[in-house]
């Protein structure tokens, strides 16, 4: 496998970024508003890595307060040789398992995405996603998002576009 | 877009003619007064012209006048398939499987309940997790989640959480036969054993009402509703269970469609020819979802009539006055024009089609097969849960629905505002506020969940009920309204 790029994000960048009261990041997300009953959003990034962290934080900042959240634990995920939308499609998939199977939301990830040297149109993750188990009594909880949808669904290295049914 | 011509065809019935769209293989109709139909957004049109280019669709697709943009149906899209050429899609049904509705009667007045209101909508709450993450009092193995997919409502019968009348007031008696849980994925099982007896979030809720309005006296006394009478909503459906089945099959029939040569208009709209293994799987998984959702209603009703029990001091009374699914797809025989294109002028027959509702309701007249004895002479009761600041109906089928919408009628209000411009508009704390002002107990377990779910943000469901009775698709019976809400 044919290593791109590493996601640009460190741990320590990511802890300054949703730590209360911290200095907060430029977005390189932006939430749609034209979607009637569901949320859209618009990522971008300079690499397929941080298109994937990018894509984490859009949905933990749909879900939840982010800041309210500490990135205490991580999970592994890795993904295996498919097409790079689909990738994208079933890492976000991943992470609304965790928050249903094993409770555990998600706020940031650190994310190496490679392209298969043998099959350049198969893609594969590996990816540290952090973050910890709900805590009723701490956690600002906005809304559930329910599954990634295939509507208006776009993915390239450095952008995509993704519809998520509330 | 382009806007299309559309004639009228009949009372509220708009047809949109398959010439439109290239692909078109039906009509679309969409069914609204004027108002509602100049007011529907311009993607119900592109949706709906979608789905009439689906292979084996019979005439014509639909869409009822609550619907608005959805992932690929519309929200309120009805379409029915021919079950040896048509095809299934997940993405008709919607990820919520069996999404629906269930209405409880009491034999309260609002001034019997008034005086307990908040503490009751407490107890509810301690009983029913509502909000993200929100984990069932239930506790399961997996085989017992395995007979709750395979026997729905009636694995409640059975555990001691639903009366046999419940039973009989559930849409399929609350089972779906075909469900098969060998179809089901193991994350499936993982994302809804927990979840049991949970309300979610989004546009879920579960509401203390007050029948504030009968509108036919008849039917309402045949249903044991009356003017005062305090009835309680509630509204969910599957949970990560239906939502990872939807998801694990939205996924196979991406690479199905290339194997069976299917085009769709859009990817959300993925499908596989409803007889291949394919379609077979995820039919059997469907029902599974289904029966889940079905019992996820009724353990709710279990705890409700607890929370009432202990506020109230009984529960007696509190009988189910129907359970509704608004996201489905189940067999039904239906009158369809003859296949023959030789005899044009030859009679509808009467045969079994694969009818797919996505935010539409069954609305079967009075006297089908179908129906339990107790509604042979009212029709199938139809619930339709308005915004939580507005009201709610409760409505009744009728043989035009049959001969129209494939018995079928709305789910609801109907958005009109995406959920970030409702945020934009108002804060969740100004709509509590706003509601506790007119006497509407509110507990929520979002407040920007609260903002998203505003009255402004949906449709007047004045105008949607009276377009479905203009049509002749639903007869209204009772309006309500709420007094208590408890949000997801």
């Amino acid at each position: 496998m044919k290593r791109i790029r590493i996601a640009p994000t460190s741990p320590s960048v990511c802890t300054q970024t949703y730590m209360n009261g911290a200095e907060p990041r430029k977005l390189m997300f932006r939430i749609l508003d034209h979607y009637t009953a569901d949320v859209g959003v618009d990522i971008e990034a300079d690499a397929p890595g941080g298109l994937f962290a990018e894509a984490c934080r859009a949905l933990a900042q749909i879900t939840m307060d982010p800041d309210s959240v500490v990135p205490a634990q991580s999970r592994t995920l890795c993904i295996e040789k498919r097409p790079f939308d689909l990738l994208l499609f079933e890492f976000l998939e991943e992470l609304i398992y965790l928050r249903d199977a094993e409770q555990f939301l998600s706020i940031d990830a650190d994310c190496e995405v490679m392209q298969d040297p043998s099959d350049t149109t198969l893609w594969s993750l590996h990816a540290e996603v952090r973050g910890e188990p709900i805590d009723h009594k701490r956690h600002k909880l906005k809304v559930e998002i329910k599954a990634v949808t295939f509507h208006d669904f776009h993915a390239e290295p450095t952008r995509a576009r993704v519809v998520f049914d509330i | 877009m382009t806007i299309p011509p559309m004639k009228e065809v009949a009372k509220n019935i708009w047809e949109i003619p398959a010439s439109f769209k290239q692909g078109m293989l039906v009509p679309a109709h969409i069914v609204a007064g004027k108002d509602i139909l100049d007011a529907m957004d311009d993607g119900v049109i592109d949706q709906v012209t979608n789905v009439a280019c689906m292979p084996g669709i019979l005439a014509p697709a639909l869409c009822m006048p609550d619907g608005h943009w959805g992932y690929g149906f519309p929200v309120g899209g009805v379409a029915a398939f021919d079950l040896d050429t048509g095809v299934i899609s997940p993405g008709g049904i919607g990820f919520d499987i069996n999404c629906g509705v269930r209405l409880i009667r009491t034999d309260w007045t609002e001034a019997d309940v008034r005086p307990k209101l908040r503490e009751l909508i407490q107890t509810i709450a301690k009983y029913v997790p509502a909000g993200v993450g929100g984990e069932g009092s239930v506790s399961l193995t997996r085989g017992q989640f395995n007979d709750i997919t395979t026997y729905g409502a009636q694995w409640c019968l059975d555990n001691g959480y639903a009366s046999r009348e419940d039973i009989e007031r559930i849409e399929e008696h609350g089972r779906i036969r075909q469900a098969d849980p060998s179809k089901v994925s193991t994350r499936a099982i993982s994302r809804g054993i927990g979840q049991l007896g949970t309300l979610g979030s989004g546009n879920h809720y579960l509401e203390i009402q007050v029948v504030e309005r009968i509108l036919n006296p008849e039917q309402a006394q045949a249903l044991g509703i009356q003017q005062g009478q305090v009835v309680i909503m509630v509204h969910c459906g599957s949970r990560g269970f239906g939502h990872q089945v939807a998801t694990d099959y939205l996924k196979d029939f991406d690479l199905a469609m290339r194997k069976y040569r299917i085009h769709v208009k859009d990817r959300q709209l993925s499908c596989a020819p409803f007889q291949s293994d394919e379609g077979q799987h995820y039919y059997a998984a469907m029902a599974c979802a289904a029966n889940m959702a079905f019992a996820n209603r009724q353990i709710i009703t279990h705890f409700v009539r607890k929370a009432f029990a202990d506020i109230m001091g009984t529960s007696k009374g509190m009988d189910l006055i129907y359970d509704v699914a608004h996201n489905i797809a189940k067999i039904e025989e239906h009158q369809v024009p003859s296949t023959d294109d030789s005899r044009p002028e030859e009679r509808p027959q009467t045969r079994k089609v694969l009818v797919h509702r996505k935010g539409a309701t069954r609305a079967f007249p009075p006297g089908h097969p179908e129906l339990a004895s107790m509604f042979k002479e009212t029709g199938q009761p139809v619930l339709i849960g308005g915004s939580m600041e507005t009201g709610s109906y409760l409505l009744t089928g009728t043989a035009d629905a049959m001969r129209m919408s494939f018995g079928s009628t709305a789910h609801g209000a109907g958005r009109t505002m995406s959920r970030t411009r409702a945020k934009d508009e108002v804060r969740g704390q100004d709509v509590k506020a706003r509601m506790e002002q007119r006497g509407i107990v509110i507990k929520a377990a979002s407040m920007s969940g609260l903002a998203e779910e505003a009255g402004f943000a949906y449709k007047d469901i004045d105008m949607v009920i009276a377009s479905l009775q203009d049509a002749g698709i639903s007869t209204a019976v009772a309006r309500m309204v709420p007094i208590g809400n408890l949000k997801g």
